[in-house]
């Protein structure tokens, strides 16, 4: 038997409603319209399976019901069609009678629960059908809700004080509003998880067709109904389908209030299909639409693959995008050495243990002649390139760069990796030069391509706590931008567990595919590689606040994530530096298809108390212990010696 | 009925029959070590797993003591041992040891476990007085684990009794449990290449048979990744899947990496994290009869210990306090862990902690810990 699914029948599901149609998914379900409290009495009844019901409905049934996991009408601030009118501020409505409409249950307790807990009054109510004239003349404000409000927001009634309920709300709490949920009678949740794994997968993705294509139905819905298309556009951007754990946050505080208001008996747990087991077959199907090329996630859905999907669903399904990408079974390790030519930085991160003031007894520069004995080493150990970092230097100009490569390059055949973005906004600064002018010049001088070396979390409110002297991340992505537009190769890092949330660790990613789709649109390579790895907190000004490494469990994971998130990109290297030579290795298994540098010398991490050196030897080793073949490579990806 | 998302076809029949909770041959066990499917493997242990051990992961509180490094063995492999009067080399007295147990107590140890060298002068008496005047200082709920196989047969040598009557001397002054400690790999042709002093496959098996009969639980162990080959750990877990047939006493198995700094063996390489997650998935699998897998974090490193859960483990050991045998040997681990960090590592992985004591009694289970474990988010 089909599972009988509700549907809301108001203009708030819509949206979904069209992605539910151009998904087919109507074919798989039976689709039953009606106003959300129907739902509920329905559902309760067991004449439907799953169906979206007022929050405050479900909590007072929670135990009979469980809630799908991604979905729900929510609002993180302005909502539009939930709305009080009143003729007198909110403050001063004690005594005085407020009407609500009849037709919701959350919203009435919403309603209530701002009057009495935000505006502090006691207000007297009365439940009115949905007409403003009458209500107003019983009343002295009136709660509207659906249409009825949302032709009073785009034209508010005058000598009458409008309230967004849904911004009350966050302003109030600092907290989304959840005024529906989906929700599975227990016992069909029991008896046939499969079918309600296909319908909440089926729901996300009719979400992330109508978030695709919220213009569209904009067009559409104004064709049927009095508004026009930009009015819809409004409303639905207003409108989210969110259910994450801030919006989680939010019904939980809802649920509270209103039972501190007494409308609700007690406040239940979330329980929630899907969670507290392994397996969530929706994330898993999700996880392997991506691996397989058919999906693109969004950034929503990344996240909820890295909060909640099952370890292995992850490592399954980045295992099946790497050999997509890399077929044949081969994992590259690239032979070449860190130098760091100097570690007087000016820039002071707070994740650095590396750094020197200038003036610090031991503060260097690399002098001429050890640089080049170290690249002699290099190329006697087999190596092909040098990574060429270093600090924020005060004083070294642009031509002493300029000369540093002019006489590596009139010397040795090495490939020269040189530079982060932020060196090269240091650079510019120092210079005056414009970024690409001085990207021109380094080129010119012999740089062959540049690191994507601090990236660490490209959200600026994490930079601000970590590295707040560093460049930011619109100029970290500029650089690379304009390195891509000149046809230099490059490769991007994430440096994870720092103070970052989840959710920036997948804003991250989705700046550096966005920025990939541009280099690849315009005919250019982009990164080459991505590398993500996790700070190390030993020895640095963060010790204190954040004493533990990010597990290897998380790193894992975000490396499986990585791998099904940025499907333009080629390569996903492990960093054995930071995580050892074992889960280096088991890295392999979720979605890596390199293992990085013989890391010659690695000063920076060295320096904070991770030290692995893996000799070419080891890394072999480890390639084949692992059951697959190993190639160096050089800088650019190309085979040069196959083990 | 789970669904594998398997990479290599070679293992959909091995799929099959774990779906069906049909017995692995030795061909299956071979066919696994041969895959490099990794997290196909873990997705079939992880079903065997949850099947045997729901979602819990189990962890104890207790107390290493190890008596005497001084060792009549000198095992190559060993870089723990001393001979008598060499540098390094170290007795405790009656008093020390039991004065170490005590303070394990307010600790919050369930159990006091001791293994240690052969010493060559102590007689078989000072072990049961060991483990009398412990069982006399101890609540009960405080269990003894001591003695693997090699000292049990010792004993009996020093002693002439049996190995039978040894146990039955020690079971009497209190003893509780036997580790799974000196099985090594049970191939003869390691045996003589490493450790030809040891106790025999056959003779090792055997006392753990008359241990079971006279109830005292034991465990099992396999020390891996030296010079044996992948036939040889199939063997050896396959002999152990017999004897668990026979006489039914095992309580968990325990995969020992092995750590080559500072053996006579230490040009070998460590073990790999492929190597360690195989060995205890593979190990989940074939032994059908066992009912825990136990990951030993100091051999393999926490961050591995972590991820088996995911790979059939379901016990981590352990919050220990004193570890003296495998950090001589140069693993980098920490040496002991605290009881809230071992339980964050446990439900950052999703599963429910288990506080447990020796024979698997449940102690405490953590199952009102946030959801949420992401480290440094």
């Amino acid at each position: 038997m089909r599972p009988r699914l509700g549907h809301i029948q108001f203009l708030n599901c819509l949206p979904l409603y069209y992605g539910l149609v151009k998904n087919d998914v109507l074919l798989d379900v039976d689709l039953v319209k009606a106003a959300p409290r129907d739902l509920a009495r329905m559902l309760l009844d067991a004449e439907l399976d799953i169906a979206p019901i007022p929050a405050i409905e479900y909590a007072r049934h929670a135990h009979e019901l469980v809630l799908l996991p991604e979905i729900a009408i929510s609002s993180d601030g302005e909502v539009q069609s939930i709305l009080l009118l009143s003729k007198r501020p909110a403050e001063e409505l004690s005594d005085r009678t407020v009407a609500l409409t009849d037709t919701s249950r959350t919203s009435q307790v919403l309603a209530r629960i701002l009057l009495e807990r935000r505006w502090r009054v006691e207000a007297r109510y009365a439940e009115m059908p949905p007409d403003l004239p009458s209500m107003l003349r019983e009343a002295d404000a009136a709660m509207l809700i659906g249409d009825d409000a949302l032709r009073a927001y785009w034209q508010p009634p005058e000598g009458l004080t409008t309230y967004d309920l849904g911004n009350e709300w966050t302003a109030w709490t600092g907290l989304p509003m959840v005024y529906a949920v989906w929700a599975v009678r227990r016992a069909f949740a029991e008896e046939r998880p499969e079918a309600v794994g296909d319908v909440a997968d089926a729901l996300m993705r009719s979400l992330a067709y109508c978030r695709a294509h919220l213009g569209d139905i904009s067009e559409y819905a104004s064709r049927w109904e009095p508004f026009a298309p930009e009015r819809f556009r409004s409303y639905f951007d207003a409108l989210s389908f969110r259910f994450g754990p801030r919006y989680r946050d939010g019904l939980m505080r809802y649920l509270a209030e209103a039972q501190r208001i007494g409308q609700l008996e007690s406040v239940p747990e979330l329980s929630v299909f899907g969670e507290g087991k392994s397996v969530a077959d929706g994330l898993h199907e999700l996880a392997l639409a991506a691996a397989e090329g058919e999906h693109r996630l969004g950034e929503d859905e990344a996240l909820s693959l890295l909060e909640r999907a099952d370890m292995l669903d992850l490592g399954a399904a980045a295992t099946v995008m790497r050999d997509r990408l890399h077929p044949g079974g081969e994992i590259t390790f690239i032979v070449d050495r860190n130098i760091n030519y100097t570690n007087v930085c000016v820039s002071g991160c707070r994740f650095c243990a590396f750094y020197r003031d200038p003036d610090h007894p031991e503060a260097y520069v690399i002098a001429p002649d050890e640089l080049h004995s170290k690249v002699e080493e290099t190329l006697a150990l087999g190596g092909t390139a040098i990574l060429l970092q270093g600090g924020m230097h005060p004083e070294l100009s642009l031509e002493w760069y300029e000369q540093m490569l002019r006489d590596l390059k009139a010397r040795y055949a090495i490939h020269v990796h040189g530079f982060g973005p932020p060196e090269v906004v240091h650079l510019a600064c120092l210079s005056g030069l414009s970024v690409r002018d001085v990207l021109v010049r380094l080129r010119d001088a012999g740089l062959d391509s540049l690191p994507g070396g601090g990236a660490e979390i490209l959200v600026d409110r994490v930079r601000a706590r970590v590295s707040p002297h560093k460049a930011s991340a619109a100029e970290w992505l500029g650089v690379m931008r304009e390195a891509h537009l000149l046809d230099m190769s490059t490769t991007a890092t994430m440096m994870f567990g720092g103070m970052e949330a989840l959710a920036e660790r997948i804003e991250h990613l989705s700046s550096i595919r966005k920025l990939q789709d541009r280099a690849v649109s315009d005919g250019h390579v982009g990164f080459r590689a991505f590398i993500p790895w996790s700070f190390q907190p030993t020895h640095t000004a963060l010790e204190t606040e954040m004493p533990a490494a990010a597990s290897g469990w998380q790193y894992l994971r975000i490396l499986a994530v990585s791998r099904l998130f940025l499907d333009n990109i080629a390569n996903i290297q492990a960093s054995w530096v930071t995580q050892g030579a074992k889960i280096g290795q088991v890295a392999l298994a979720f979605g890596a298809n390199d293992m990085g540098s013989t890391m010659i010398e690695e000063n920076v991490v060295a320096a904070a108390g991770t030290r692995f050196m893996l000799a070419r030897e080891e890394l072999v080793r480890l390639i084949r212990e692992a059951g697959f073949v190993p190639v160096q490579r050089d800088t650019l990806y190309r085979e040069v010696e196959r083990t | 009925m789970t669904a594998f998302r398997l990479a290599d076809p070679a293992l959909e029949p091995i799929a099959a029959k774990t779906i069906n909770g049909e017995r692995l041959s030795r061909a299956d066990g071979l066919a696994l070590y041969a895959s490099r499917d990794l997290v196909g493997i873990a997705q079939m242990a992880d079903h065997v797993r949850r099947r045997i051990n729901g979602d819990r992961v189990h962890f104890m509180v207790n107390r290493h003591i190890n008596p005497t490094n001084i060792c009549e063995n000198r095992c190559k492999f060993c870089a723990f041992s001393r001979s008598k009067g060499q540098e390094g080399a170290y007795e405790m007295t009656l008093d020390e040891i039991v004065a170490a147990a005590r303070e394990s107590v307010p600790e919050g140890a369930h159990e006091i476990h001791i293994v240690g060298g052969l010493h060559p002068e102590w007689p078989f008496e000072f072990y049961v007085d060991m483990v009398r005047r412990l069982r006399e200082a101890l609540p009960a709920k405080v269990i003894i684990q001591a003695f693997t196989a090699v000292e049990i047969e010792y004993y009996a040598k020093i002693s002439d009794l049996s190995t039978l009557e040894v146990l039955r001397q020690l079971k009497d002054a209190g003893l509780d449990a036997l580790p799974g400690g000196g099985a090594e790999i049970f191939s003869e042709r390691t045996r003589q290449a490493a450790w030809e002093k040891k106790t025999s496959a056959d003779d090792w098996l055997r006392i753990h048979g008359e241990a079971h009969s006279l109830g005292i639980k034991t465990n099992c162990t396999m020390l891996y990744g030296h010079i044996e080959t992948f036939e040889e750990r199939v063997d050896h877990l396959i002999r152990l899947r017999e004897q668990q047939d026979v006489s039914g006493g095992f309580l968990a198995f325990i995969p020992l990496a092995f750590h080559p700094a500072n053996t006579e063996l230490e040009d070998l390489p460590s073990t790999t994290g492929y190597d360690d997650l195989k060995t205890l998935a593979i190990s989940r699998l074939m032994l059908d009869n066992i009912d825990h897998i136990k990951a030993f974090w100091i051999m393999v490193g926490l961050k591995v210990a972590q991820l088996s859960t995911v790979f059939g483990v379901d016990d981590i050991d352990g919050t220990v306090v004193e570890e003296r045998i495998t950090h001589m040997a140069g693993a980098t681990t920490p040496e002991a862990l605290t009881k809230d960090e071992l339980v964050g590592l446990i439900v950052e992985t999703g599963h429910t902690p288990v506080e447990r004591d020796t024979l698997y009694n449940v102690i405490r289970v953590y199952d009102d810990m946030p959801a949420t474990g992401s480290l440094g988010s």
